[in-house]
């Protein structure tokens, strides 16, 4: 059978077809959950922001114009309803100023193959670990960027930090995450 | 370290990205050409990058997708002021000799969520078709809320329309003025 698009589910959906909406929701459900989780560390507030997601979106949906297409629109009221959660304030934030980036000395090149990488289930862990290390500031930028694929500009407005600041954020969020992830894969 | 290799280290991020001006860039690739560590950084660098955009790391669990979609077909049942009006709920207009008689199809709807309003050439009805709470296996039935105006071909008594509400079918009587 031929998938509809989500343009065409939109469409439906604001004709109060309401099994259309369901589908957009099942279509992005997995993956809204993911990205709460990648940006905030934790299955319960991911959950949470799952439904603030699409509660909202469906509140929005007679106003959603469409120039943006349905995924870009779901994720960017995701992203901002996980930043109101960061500002809750109810998660810890470490100084990221004292924290150390470094590179070893020796670099290992494991580069090949990451879809064959992600079977396994302990660099998936190593994975967890590592982005919940981060801290928070510089976590949101690399989600922002690097998994939703914002430009700079944008993280920079979403955020309100110049996009300086999101350069070198990303910069070191990025070489730390490649740090941890060498140190799985360095010989013992 | 080096000295390029530490200039390479310091550009690197916006290097995989592409959006350095035309000479560093040519700088820093001329320096991988004859850095096999640098090579190697930049490649597990995308690597790095591309594994954390790929990865899930939880399959959604069945119950949140459940109270998901519960939450929102409540959402749906309870706020939503969209209104179904073209051709919906199904209505016939019968001509007698002193009266007209519409009939309009609402299965399923109870007689306190159905309004009806009358001016001497309009009858207006609107109300709201409830869902079943519960999780739903399938469903097919339209929830919804409705609102119909349907126009009278002449002016009626607005003072003694009389309407019922029997076996999923809303009859309203209008008399002819």
């Amino acid at each position: 059978m031929l998938k509809v698009s989500d343009k065409t589910l939109v469409k439906q959906a604001k004709n109060h077809d309401f099994k259309a909406f369901e589908e957009l929701v099942n279509r992005y459900e997995s993956k809204v959950y993911n990205l709460a989780y990648k940006m905030l560390g934790s299955r319960e507030d991911a959950k949470d922001v799952l439904q603030d997601t699409f509660i909202s979106a469906f509140k929005a949906l007679d106003g959603f114009r469409e120039k943006s297409s349905f995924s870009t629109w779901i994720y960017r009221i995701a992203t901002n309803s996980c930043l109101m959660k960061l500002r809750e304030g109810k998660h810890k934030t470490i100084s990221l100023e004292d924290k150390e980036f470094t590179v070893a000395k020796e670099a290992v090149d494991w580069s090949e193959d990451p879809s064959s990488l992600l079977e396994r289930k302990e660099l998936r862990k190593v994975m967890d670990k590592a982005i919940k290390s981060l801290p928070n500031m510089l976590r949101t930028v690399f989600v922002l960027r690097d998994i939703e694929g914002l430009s700079n500009q944008e993280a920079a407005k979403m955020l309100g930090v110049s996009i300086a600041a999101v350069k070198s954020r990303l910069h070191r969020a990025r070489l730390y995450l490649r740090e941890k992830l060498s140190d799985y894969f360095k010989p013992t | 370290m080096k000295m390029e290799c530490e200039k390479f280290l310091f550009w690197i991020s916006e290097y995989i990205d592409g959006s350095l001006n035309p000479e560093i860039h040519a700088e820093l690739e001329k320096h991988l050409g004859v850095c096999p560590r640098c090579k190697s950084i930049a490649n597990t660098l995308k690597a790095t990058i591309t594994l954390f955009h790929d990865v899930e790391f939880c399959k959604l669990p069945a119950s949140i997708h459940q109270s998901l979609h519960q939450a929102l077909r409540y959402e749906w049942e309870t706020h939503k002021v969209k209104v179904k009006s073209w051709g919906y709920p199904p209505a016939e207009t019968i001509e007698e000799k002193t009266a007209f008689l519409v009939l309009i199809q609402l299965p399923g709807v109870k007689k306190e969520d159905v309004n009806l309003t009358v001016t001497k050439h309009v009858l207006k009805i609107s109300g709201i078709n409830r869902a079943t709470a519960g999780i739903y296996y399938l469903n097919e039935i339209n929830y919804s809320r409705f609102s119909r105006k349907i126009e009278l071909p002449q002016a009626i008594d607005t003072a003694k329309v009389e309407a019922c509400l029997e076996n999923g079918i809303l009859r309203v009587k209008l008399p002819k003025l």
